[in-house]
């Protein structure tokens, strides 16, 4: 065997003249003096997560809850494909139980087996929900705002067809568990089921926006980004508020033009107004400052003291001023 | 303290302990910021560590029942970190090829105030070498984060890895080497300075 001993390492130094050894040595010597740490709300988050799990979820071993998975799909398709060959009905029951077992509970107090038959069946009532965009969006980029649920009984409108008041209640079931019962890992599993029935239903913008509050409500910022980016943002509900939130979310992963140019069209958009147009100042001076573009930043920031002398980052921003 | 030195100096603080009392809370507690290190590190700064610190100890979780004391606990929390950072990463490369993306900068939402020269180099150089263990193979490249940037020692990596020290230091040298090779072709492409 080949004793090869113990090797230095290139943050040593280099050993030889070679430019690209030389350049690893330095770049690893910067590397080896901050090691690297997430921020306390970071951890924060994952342990509010995991406790949340530690309740919701038992200990199951993965490969046990893909087997059941696959087996429910299984039986799911062969008895919907077989149910529809014969024209019964029989094997709801059978899905059912299997949802059940999964946990996929409607979280709404609604009949559950008129909401698991999805919309080709009739419903019975009247839909008890009705979701109404808040124009001004809350402070903070927590996602627990932007649409108010009411769950006392209210007619639905005559002409509304059943499959929009079965559609309309499934997604005001994740809303709800979102925000009432703040259940966003419930949410997503109502709006994974919302996808499934309806991938074109009429809701499908308010299913998009609900799911970008879960995501971040789960501190998953990076997926949350990735659905703000694959929707067409003018056709979600809370465009500004969205438009904001993707250049948050862009400025944090490190893509500052992207970011200046959300910021710079929701300070352009007639609705901003407040808090919106505070963060959007206080993020596209970031931008700019990031960009190299020295100038804008200065003047994004003085525009932000001048509006908000006392807003959540006048101290940060007095304090970028002065240096 | 680094972890090298924390490695050196400590018994792992649940070694003996029995498998019933170890829940996911201690676990938690004592090696969080351990995970989140090898997360870190072995992801580079392309990767959404709290993420992946959370899956990794969902992981951890559904396992726990499955966990019998044989190993340090360390070394399964290593194991598991691990793998879940490949898969992570995998993703993130599947995800760049289909968007057409060249790369993603981690970070916090940052401070207008100007970025330190010395912050900006240190991102730079993180980013850079990280491009450049792209085309490590992923054994290889994980020795290769442990030693040279972990600062762990060739007897702590093997008991990490559950590896000899001979396969880690013939591993180092061929990663080494391949990095190298990446570094010299990105500076050629004036990528790397």
């Amino acid at each position: 065997m080949i004793e090869l001993g113990t090797p230095r390492p290139l943050a040593a130094g280099a050993t030889t003249e070679d430019p690209a050894e030389i350049t690893a040595s330095h770049m690893l010597r910067l590397l080896n003096t901050a090691p690297p740490r997430l921020a306390p709300s970071a951890r924060a988050r994952i342990a509010a997560r995991i406790e949340r799990r530690t309740v919701v979820v038992g200990r199951a071993s993965g490969w046990r809850l893909w087997a059941v998975g696959a087996v429910g799909a299984l039986i799911l398709f062969a008895g919907s494909a077989v149910g529809a060959a014969v024209g019964v009905t029989g094997f709801v029951p059978v899905r059912q139980v299997v949802e059940r077992w999964l946990g996929f509970r409607d979280p709404i107090g609604a009949p559950a087996r008129d909401q698991r038959r999805g919309p080709a069946m009739p419903s019975p009532s009247p839909s008890p929900v009705t979701i109404e965009p808040i124009p001004e969006p809350s402070p903070a980029p927590a996602p627990v705002h932007g649409a108010r649920v009411h769950l006392s009984p209210k007619p639905a409108p005559a002409e509304m067809p059943e499959p929009v008041v079965a559609e309309s209640r499934l997604l005001g079931g994740a809303i709800e568990a979102l925000r009432q019962d703040r259940a966003p890992r419930r949410a997503l599993r109502v709006l994974d089921r919302y996808d499934h029935r309806y991938p074109k239903g009429v809701l499908a913008p308010e299913a998009t926006a609900a799911r970008i509050d879960a995501l971040l409500a789960l501190g998953r910022k990076g997926r949350a980004l990735a659905r703000l980016e694959a929707a067409p943002l003018a056709r979600l509900p809370r465009t500004v508020e969205m438009q904001l939130l993707r250049g948050e979310l862009r400025a944090a992963r490190g893509n500052p033009a992207g970011a200046a140019l959300d910021f710079d069209a929701v300070l352009a958009a007639p609705s901003a107004t407040g808090i919106v147009v505070e963060r959007a100042l206080y993020g596209r001076s970031s931008c700019r400052s990031r960009l190299g573009d020295e100038t804008g930043a200065r003047a994004d920031l003085e525009e932000y003291l001048r509006r908000f002398p006392r807003g959540r980052f006048a101290a940060s921003a007095g304090h970028a001023l002065s240096d | 303290m680094s972890i090298a030195v924390a490695m050196k100096s400590e018994r792992d603080p649940l070694l003996d302990a029995s498998p019933a009392a170890v829940d996911i809370d201690s676990l938690y507690r004592t090696y969080a910021v351990q995970v989140e290190r090898w997360v870190m590190r072995l992801g580079g700064p392309t990767i959404d560590a709290e993420d992946v610190v959370h899956d990794v100890f969902m992981v951890v979780q559904r396992r726990l029942p499955e966990w019998r004391a044989q190993a340090k606990v360390s070394t399964w929390l290593y194991r598991i970190t691990e793998r879940v950072v490949h898969r992570q990463r995998r993703k993130q490369r599947i995800t760049r090829w289909l968007r057409g993306l060249t790369g993603d900068f981690a970070g916090d939402i940052p401070t207008p105030r100007p970025t330190p020269v010395e912050e900006l180099e240190r991102k730079q150089a993180s980013r850079t070498v990280y491009a450049a263990l792209e085309g490590v193979e992923r054994k290889q490249r994980e020795v290769l984060v442990l030693f040279e940037i972990e600062g762990l020692s060739g007897e702590e990596i093997a008991t990490l890895t559950g590896t000899k020290l001979a396969t880690v230091w013939v591993q180092l040298h061929r990663a080494r080497a391949r990095f190298l090779e990446r570094l010299r072709a990105m500076q050629e492409r004036g990528e790397a300075s």
